[in-house]
């Protein structure tokens, strides 16, 4: 397992067009689980409908978890999308 | 019959096209195998993956005017193709031995509420695309038990007008648009949808409200006017008539006004005046553009803070302004810093209840009092000013002292920024104006102009306090009034008092699309006058008939 904690920095948090584009790239790990967690709510990272559930904006933290063969490369590239 | 313009403000004519609300059915009954349920579920959302590609792909070679409905076609995509949606309707048709239609149903109506129940404005619309990819599953399942009775079109001749109690996208997309001129529904709103798919396809949308369009029948004529929400169907021929006449007009009226672009906004005997564009963010730029803005005129910051959780950050706000900047680049662009408070409540300002907001805790009083929030946006306009044309405005301003406050800010910013190395070259030499809308501010603007280096007046405050009526107490609405002689007045005085001081004076509202007004404030030597972009070539030409 494979986690990082990371602050929103985008101004739209986790709306709209970067909820699309993070439930994309979730959805290329095929193998591997991957969760979105923000104040103890977990979201599945490979679907938008969980994601915007979240309401998460901009300036919130949340936490990337990963579980299976690409766990640390799937991490890394979603923190890149939120950076 | 009158209803909200909600599409663009064209004239149509057209035979009405009746779009039956769909008779998709939910089978709530318990079903043997459940195997079987789950293959007929991810068929249907094949299917329905499948239709929503034909029609991106008919929009993609619609162009860059389809951009808007293709997004949202994606956005549609996306929530059908969903992983935990997917993982939710199954678990519901096993656990229950329901059949796919209840599963869909149900599950789509639970992210419904979920949306519906979120403050976040965006967020909120996202219901009413839940309604529509729910649909969009039960039409598939149903396609497979019996032929879609599709809408026949063909069948019509010429143009057609969609007539239906509530209208949703998919339903639009996947018809043949060509031949579509308008769209009249029971529900809706400016905001929805439907609305925005009809501003980009260019015709008129008008709502009627509940229950009103029962009469209308298959292939009835129908006239919509988009500019005033007026409709009706089977016209008589004096009807038929007025409207042809307002169909005319209008284009005769869009194609000369095409003329003014690129004109000079002067008078028969040479004297010129600025004509600029009120916006309210950065997606307001290409109708400012379009319209031949000789600059922006009021920038108001505050639609950035408005409708969302906590204030936008010095990144977000040094982005929309350094957009404007760079778009009229060599011309001024005027921002108007916060002016929030009185009818523009900012949920995370917590604000308490006043019970005379518009005298109360607002506008420049306001970000005085919360000089943290006021310096991250002195910084982002610094910032923003590689340019050199942005101009600061300050609003209901009543002391000099207020000037003299903002102006130690604004120095203070600067030199956090040249510290930082992050002061573009000469920005610090930003001119700091004011809005001349308090009966304060006109009564001492000979002091005021010796402090700024710009005056605007803003007729909407400064009507309503000089005539002490509320804008939006419709009782007083007639003492609300632009021409009454103490408004002239206090226009005189201001122009003249700043003048004096050598500064320009401009006037923003939508004063200028009053064309006695206009020869007033031309005859005052007015300096410029910002209006919203839709005005401007009317003005410009009215400014050229002057003598």
């Amino acid at each position: 397992m494979y986690q990082k904690e990371i602050t929103i920095q985008n101004a739209e948090g986790l709306h709209a067009r970067p909820a699309a584009a993070f439930a994309k790239k979730a959805a290329e790990y095929k193998g591997t689980k991957i969760l979105v967690k923000k104040d103890g709510i977990d979201a599945n990272a490979k679907s938008i409908m969980s994601i915007l559930s979240l309401g998460a904006a901009a300036g919130t933290q949340i936490t990337i978890t990963a579980d299976g063969p690409d766990e640390k490369a799937a991490v890394e590239a979603l923190c890149q999308i939120m950076a | 019959m009158k209803g909200i313009p909600a599409g663009s403000g064209s004239v149509a004519f057209g035979s009405a096209l009746l779009i039956k609300e769909k008779q998709l059915s939910i089978d709530k009954a318990r079903i043997q195998d459940v195997d079987q349920e789950i293959g007929k579920l991810r068929l249907a959302l094949e299917q329905a993956a499948s239709t929503i590609q034909q029609e991106k792909q008919g929009l993609e070679a619609e162009g860059d005017a389809a951009a808007e409905s293709c997004e949202l076609l994606e956005a549609h995509e996306m929530m059908l193709l969903d992983e935990e949606a997917h993982q939710k309707m199954e678990a519901y048709i096993c656990q229950n031995q329901a059949a796919a239609s209840l599963a869909a149903d149900r599950v789509f109506e639970e992210y419904k509420e979920m949306f519906d129940g979120m403050e976040d404005e965006y967020l909120k619309a996202r219901a009413a695309d839940c309604v529509d990819v729910k649909n969009r599953i039960l039409e598939a399942l149903q396609s497979g038990s019996e032929a879609e009775p599709a809408t026949d079109m063909k069948a019509q001749n010429g143009p057609v007008v969609l007539v239906a109690k509530e209208l949703f996208p998919s339903v639009l997309l996947s018809m043949d648009r060509s031949s579509i001129c308008g769209l009249l529904t029971e529900k809706g709103s400016k905001t929805s949808h439907i609305a925005i798919l009809a501003r980009s396809m260019g015709i008129p949308a008008i709502i009627s409200g509940e229950n009103r369009l029962n009469q209308i029948q298959q292939g009835d004529e129908i006239v919509l006017d988009g500019e005033t929400g007026e409709y009706a169907a089977c016209p008589s021929k004096e009807e038929k008539a007025h409207y042809e006449k307002r169909a005319k007009q209008q284009q005769e009226d869009a194609q000369s006004l095409q003329k003014m672009i690129g004109k000079e906004s002067v008078t028969q005997s040479g004297r010129k005046v600025r004509l600029l564009a009120n916006i309210g963010s950065p997606d307001d730029i290409p109708a400012a553009k379009k319209n031949d803005a000789e600059g922006i005129g009021l920038f108001r910051s505050e639609f950035l803070f408005m409708d969302r959780p906590q204030m936008p950050d010095e990144e977000e706000q040094y982005e929309a302004y350094k957009a404007a900047a760079n778009a009229f680049v060599g011309k001024e662009v005027i921002i108007r810093t916060l002016d929030a408070g009185g009818d523009k409540n900012i949920p995370y300002f917590n604000i308490p209840k006043e019970d005379n907001p518009f005298l109360g805790y607002r506008a420049i009083r306001l970000c005085l009092g919360h000089k943290a929030m006021f310096k991250i946006q002195l910084r982002a306009l610094l910032r923003a000013n590689a340019a050199g044309n942005i101009k600061i405005m300050l609003p209901l301003i009543c002391k000099v002292q207020e000037i003299q406050e903002a102006k130690q800010l604004l120095q203070e910013a600067a030199e956090e920024l040249k510290v930082q190395e992050l002061l573009p070259e000469g920005a610090e030499k930003i001119p700091v104006g004011i809005m001349i809308e308090t009966p304060a501010a006109v009564m001492i603007s000979d002091q005021l102009a010796k402090e700024a280096d710009f005056f605007s007046i803003g007729t909407n405050d400064l009507i309503q306090y000089t005539l002490a009526a509320d804008r939006t107490n419709e009782r007083v609405a007639d003492l609300y009034d632009l021409r009454h002689p103490a408004i002239r007045r206090m226009i005189q005085m201001t122009i003249e008092n700043g003048h004096k001081s050598k500064i320009p004076v401009g006037l923003c509202g939508e004063a200028g699309s009053d064309d006695q007004m206009l020869r007033f404030l031309l005859e005052e030597h007015i300096d410029e006058i910002s209006m919203s972009p839709g005005s401007i070539l009317k003005s410009r030409a009215a400014v050229r008939s002057f003598a």
